[in-house]
């Protein structure tokens, strides 16, 4: 009745809610979307090392509601920046 | 060229048709050549709510299948002339058309509007497939809840690995009171789950209902707070710069008087 005055907060948990089960709904992705993070991966990489283009692996790990990106990449040699 | 809109949403019932409408009179109203296409095969809605049920002598799949001319399936509005609509067919399903169908009929049509819209079924079958193949950009319509803006991401998613090039969001259906008492999600909220900004928001409006009822644009309503929200979406789609400015006078005060810290 006085809920005029007292905070209630399902919007806080709807929220919640949301951002994790659209993260997961996202890393449940397409190999499209994994060739093109790791294209841009490779890319930021590197302006730091040179990397053994044949050994890199990208992919996502999934442990219950979270999820992990692993990306390999053996290195040849650091550059100097 | 006209630019081709898709309006989708993913969940069903969220206000796709209602926005088409409602845009596509919007700028019809200010000039533009406007032409909706409804693409829910089998369930079409677009012409009660335009008001044009009447009307429809040829639809979408006798112009895909050459039953008639393009020409003979697009119904001119009864107020605006300068809005169009090619109704969906009721009784073929949506596998009647394919994606290279689509590209097909809005390729001859391009260059005789200024704006396209299409009107997308829900989900994310052939239906949506296929609107999405003839679009350029998109409308994504969600309300604040929980799963219409898990459908808007995953459409979003699909989406970006499309032709589309501009995808914008219109978070329909906002109940200020109920966002201010913390019982519903924010147009920010909501914009911070999808990551991006909206290019409108609308508030819930009863007018909706009794424009629905009647067939015509709540644009055409001047009282209606839903009917302006939809007019200026059609301005920002044209290029307007104009702020989304969701809260009533009363609500302000309400905010400022009570809730201050929580008036996200």
């Amino acid at each position: 009745m006085f809920g005029f005055f007292k905070k209630s907060n399902s919007k806080k948990a709807a929220k919640e809610r949301l951002m994790s089960v659209v993260s997961r709904d996202r890393a449940n992705v397409s190999a499209e979307f994994i060739l093109k993070m790791t294209a841009d991966i490779i890319q930021a990489a590197v302006k730091y090392i040179e990397p053994d283009y044949d050994k890199i692996s990208v992919s996502i790990e999934r442990n219950g509601s979270s999820a992990c990106l692993l990306a390999r990449m053996p290195v040849n040699f650091f550059k100097a920046i | 060229m006209g630019r081709v809109i898709v309006v989708t949403s993913g969940k069903g019932g969220v206000g796709k048709t209602t926005a088409c409408a409602n845009i596509g009179h919007a700028l019809a109203k200010s000039g533009k050549e406007v032409l909706l296409i409804d693409t829910d095969l089998g369930l079409r809605n677009l012409d009660t709510a335009l008001g044009l049920e009447n009307r429809i002598v040829f639809d979408i799949v006798d112009v895909i299948e050459n039953r008639c001319r393009i020409k003979q399936a697009i119904i001119r509005d009864k107020r605006n002339e300068h809005l169009s609509l090619m109704p969906a067919s009721q009784s073929k399903d949506k596998n009647s058309i394919n994606e290279e169908n689509m590209v097909n009929l809005v390729r001859e049509l391009k260059n005789q509007y200024d704006f396209i819209l299409l009107d997308c079924p829900a989900g994310i079958e052939q239906g949506f497939k296929n609107a999405i193949a003839g679009a350029d950009e998109a409308l994504v319509i969600c309300t604040p809840e929980v799963s219409s803006v898990r459908d808007a991401d995953r459409v979003i998613g699909l989406m970006a690995a499309s032709e589309i090039s501009r995808i914008s969001l219109v978070v329909n259906r906002i109940k200020p009171e109920l966002v201010r008492s913390g019982d519903m999600l924010s147009l920010e909220d909501v914009e911070d789950i999808l990551g991006q900004k909206a290019i409108g928001a609308i508030v819930d409006d009863a007018m909706i209902v009794k424009a629905t009822n009647l067939g015509e644009a709540a644009v055409n309503m001047p009282t209606s707070k839903a009917g302006k929200a939809y007019e200026n979406i059609a301005k920002r789609l044209m290029g307007e710069n104009i702020p989304i400015n969701l809260n009533s006078p009363i609500g302000a005060i309400l905010d400022k008087l009570f809730l201050k810290k929580s008036a996200v």
